[in-house]
C-alpha cells in the first residue's frame, strides 16, 4: 500500500464507528426501522419503555459520523470519564505468533535469481515501512541474508544513493536468514519517518517531500535488483535486513484481543502547561476484554526532539471493558516548550494500537 | 401488519425487516432472524463507511434486508448470503446517490462542520471521502475496507476492472491532493 492507500484504509477502519450492539432483538428492531421508520415506530408504540432508551443510544452514536464514539449503553447516562493517574508504565515487546523458519542454508541469492515488487498486503500498525517482496524466480533454492549492499532510489527521474540507517522498527520481527525455494519470497523493509516534520526546525532548513518511485537494491549474493517503490525520504530512511516479516495485524498476539481506541486531542496547547486530552478505549467484540496485565501506553511528542514516556492505564478504576462498550480515559501531558506544530503519538505497543495526531504549541 | 401477531417473541424485528406484505415460512423465518441478529452490527459498520453516516447506514441496511428477506429462501441457498446483502447495499447506495443527485444539484457543497479532531489525517481523509461520488467511494470501501480485489469489485458493481481502476485512481488522487494541501497548509502556517 502507498501512503494514500494506507490513509484511506486507516480512516475507513477507524471511522466505521461503533454501532449500537444488538444485545437483544429490540435493538435490532429499532435500528432496523431506520431513522424515518423509527419515528413511525415510536408513533405506534407511544413512548414505550426500553425502545425509548435504545433509540436514545442509537441517536447518540449516529451524530455527525464523527470518530467520537459514544458508549453504546442503553441509557442516557454515559459512564464517567476515567480520571488521569500518573503511573509509570513498563514497556514490553509485542508478542507475535511464531512462524516456521527454514534452517537449511543455501548459497546466497544473486540478483539474476530474484525479482522484486512492493508488497501490497499492508500492515497498518501505524509505523511507516515500505515492504519490498523478493521472489526467487530461478529454479534453484537460494538464501537472502543480512542488509542490502546498496540502496539507490529514483525520485522524479533522478537517482540518489540512500544513506539508509541500518535497522527499522520492523527488524525485531524479521526472521533472518530467509531461505527461498524457487517461487518463495522474502522481504525487505525501507523505513521512513512516520512523524516527518517538513517545516523549518531549529538549526535545520525546511524539508520538501521527496517521493521515490523506484529503488535499486544491492543483494549480498551480487548484483542489483530493481523494484518499483513508493516512499517519502524527506526525513531520512532506514533499512531492514532481508527476511520473513510476519503479517503484524494477523500475528500480533494482543493480551487484549479486539481492543481499539480513538484519540481526542486539542488543536492548540500552551508551552510548559498541562495539556488535557482523551483516549477512548473500545471493545467491538462480543466478549469482555480484561485489562490484565494493565496496559502500558506510550506517549510520544515530536518537536525539535523526540520524547517518549510510558504510563500505566488507570486500571484501578476500569479493569475491563464489557462487550460492545467504550470508556473514555482522561490523559495529561506536560506540553513541550518548543513552539509550533507538534506531532503526537499514543500507543499501546503490545496491542498494536497506535494513534496519531498533532497540535500547535503557542 | 399481520406479521406482527403471527409469530412469537420479538416479531417486530423480522416484520420490520420484511416490510408490509412480506411472507416467509416458519423454517425460513427461523433461519433469517438469527442471520439478522448475528450480522446486523457488521452490516451497519459497512453501511457507515459506505454512506459516511450511521443513520443513512441504518436505512440502507434495512432496505437491503427487506429485499434480501423477501427472497431469503433463494438467498440462503447461496454460499455467501451476507455478501449478497452487502452487494445489495452497495448497489442501492450508488443508485440512490445518483437519483438524489439528479434531484438536488447545488453549486457549492454545503459547508461541513469541523469535527473535533479535524486536525488529524484520519479526519481529513474521512472528509474527502464524504465528497466523493458514491461509486468512487464504494470502490474505495470495497478495496480498503472489505479487502476485495479489483476483479471482485467489478463483479459487485457490475462494471469492468478498468472502470474499477479508473474510479479508484480518481478517488485516490482527490485524497492525495487533500493530503498535499494539508501538508502545504501546515508548512506555511
Amino acid at each position: 500500500m502507498d501512503p494514500v492507500e494506507r490513509a484511506i484504509a486507516a480512516s475507513l477502519r477507524e471511522r466505521s464507528d461503533l454501532p449500537a450492539r444488538p444485545a437483544d432483538a429490540a435493538a435490532i428492531e429499532v435500528a432496523a426501522f431506520g431513522r424515518r421508520r423509527r419515528r413511525r415506530f415510536l408513533q405506534v408504540l407511544g413512548t414505550g419503555l426500553t425502545a425509548v432508551l435504545i433509540v436514545g443510544g442509537v441517536a447518540t452514536f449516529g451524530e455527525g459520523g464523527s470518530a467520537r464514539v459514544a458508549p453504546p449503553v442503553a441509557s442516557s447516562t454515559a459512564p464517567a470519564v476515567v480520571p488521569w493517574v500518573d503511573t509509570p508504565g513498563v514497556i514490553t515487546s509485542p508478542s507475535y505468533a511464531p512462524s516456521p523458519v527454514a534452517t537449511a542454508r543455501f548459497s546466497a541469492c544473486t540478483a539474476d535469481q530474484l525479482t522484486a515488487l512492493p508488497d501490497t498486503s499492508g500492515a497498518a500498525t501505524g509505523n511507516l515501512g515500505d515492504t519490498l517482496t523478493f521472489r526467487n524466480s530461478s529454479t534453484s533454492p537460494c538464501s537472502l541474508s543480512g542488509y542490502p549492499t546498496s540502496l539507490v532510489g529514483t525520485s522524479r527521474g533522478q537517482q540518489a544513493t540512500l544513506d539508509a540507517r541500518h535497522g527499522t522498527f520492523f527488524d525485531q520481527m524479521t526472521e533472518d536468514p530467509s531461505n527461498l525455494q524457487p517461487g518463495q519470497t522474502s522481504n525487505l523493509v525501507i523505513g521512513t519517518d512516520e512523524h516527518c516534520i517538513y517545516g523549518p526546525q531549529v538549526g535545520q532548513p525546511a524539508k520538501t517531500p521527496r517521493m521515490y518511485d523506484a529503488v535499486e537494491v544491492g543483494v549480498p549474493g551480487g548484483g542489483v535488483v530493481h523494484s518499483p517503490a513508493n516512499f517519502d525520504g524527506a526525513c531520512g530512511t532506514s533499512v531492514s535486513t532481508f527476511g520473513q516479516i510476519p503479517d503484524f495485524a494477523q500475528k500480533l498476539v494482543s493480551p487484549y484481543p479486539g481492543l481499539s481506541a480513538t484519540l481526542s486531542l486539542p488543536r492548540t496547547a500552551v508551552a510548559g502547561e498541562v495539556l488535557h486530552y482523551e483516549v477512548t478505549l473500545i471493545n467491538r467484540t462480543d466478549q469482555t476484554i480484561r485489562l490484565e496485565p494493565c496496559p502500558t501506553f506510550v506517549v510520544s511528542t515530536f518537536t525539535d526532539l523526540s520524547n517518549h514516556d510510558a504510563y500505566a492505564l488507570n486500571c484501578a478504576v476500569v479493569g475491563e471493558l464489557s462487550a460492545g462498550t467504550a470508556r473514555v480515559f482522561a490523559m495529561e501531558l506536560m506540553t513541550p516548550t518548543h513552539l509550533g506544530l507538534t506531532k503526537f503519538g499514543w500507543s499501546i505497543p503490545t496491542a498494536g494500537i497506535t494513534l496519531n495526531g498533532s497540535f500547535t504549541i503557542e | 401488519m399481520s406479521e406482527l401477531t403471527a409469530k412469537p417473541g420479538n416479531i417486530w424485528v423480522v416484520a420490520g425487516v420484511l416490510g408490509v406484505g412480506g411472507e416467509m415460512s416458519d423454517d425460513h423465518w427461523e433461519d433469517f432472524q438469527p442471520f439478522v441478529r448475528a450480522r446486523w452490527t457488521a452490516l451497519l459498520r459497512f453501511g457507515t463507511v459506505l454512506t459516511g453516516d450511521p443513520n443513512s447506514a441504518a436505512d440502507l441496511v434495512q432496505d437491503a434486508l427487506e429485499r434480501t428477506g423477501s427472497r431469503w429462501p433463494s438467498v440462503r441457498q447461496k454460499q455467501d448470503p451476507e455478501g449478497y446483502v452487502r452487494r445489495t447495499m452497495v448497489n442501492r447506495h450508488v443508485s440512490d446517490w445518483r437519483r438524489e443527485r439528479r434531484e438536488v444539484l447545488v453549486e457549492e457543497p454545503a459547508e461541513r462542520p469541523a469535527t473535533p479532531d479535524s486536525g488529524d489525517l484520519s479526519s481529513l481523509v474521512w472528509d474527502v471521502l464524504a465528497t466523493l461520488p458514491a461509486k468512487q467511494r464504494a470502490v474505495l470501501v470495497l478495496r480498503y475496507y472489505e479487502d476485495l480485489s479489483e476483479a471482485e469489485i467489478a463483479v459487485v458493481l457490475g462494471c469492468s476492472t478498468g472502470t474499477v481502476k479508473s474510479q479508484a485512481a480518481k478517488a485516490k488522487e482527490k485524497v492525495r491532493l487533500a493530503m498535499i494541501a494539508r501538508l502545504e497548509d501546515t508548512w506555511t502556517r
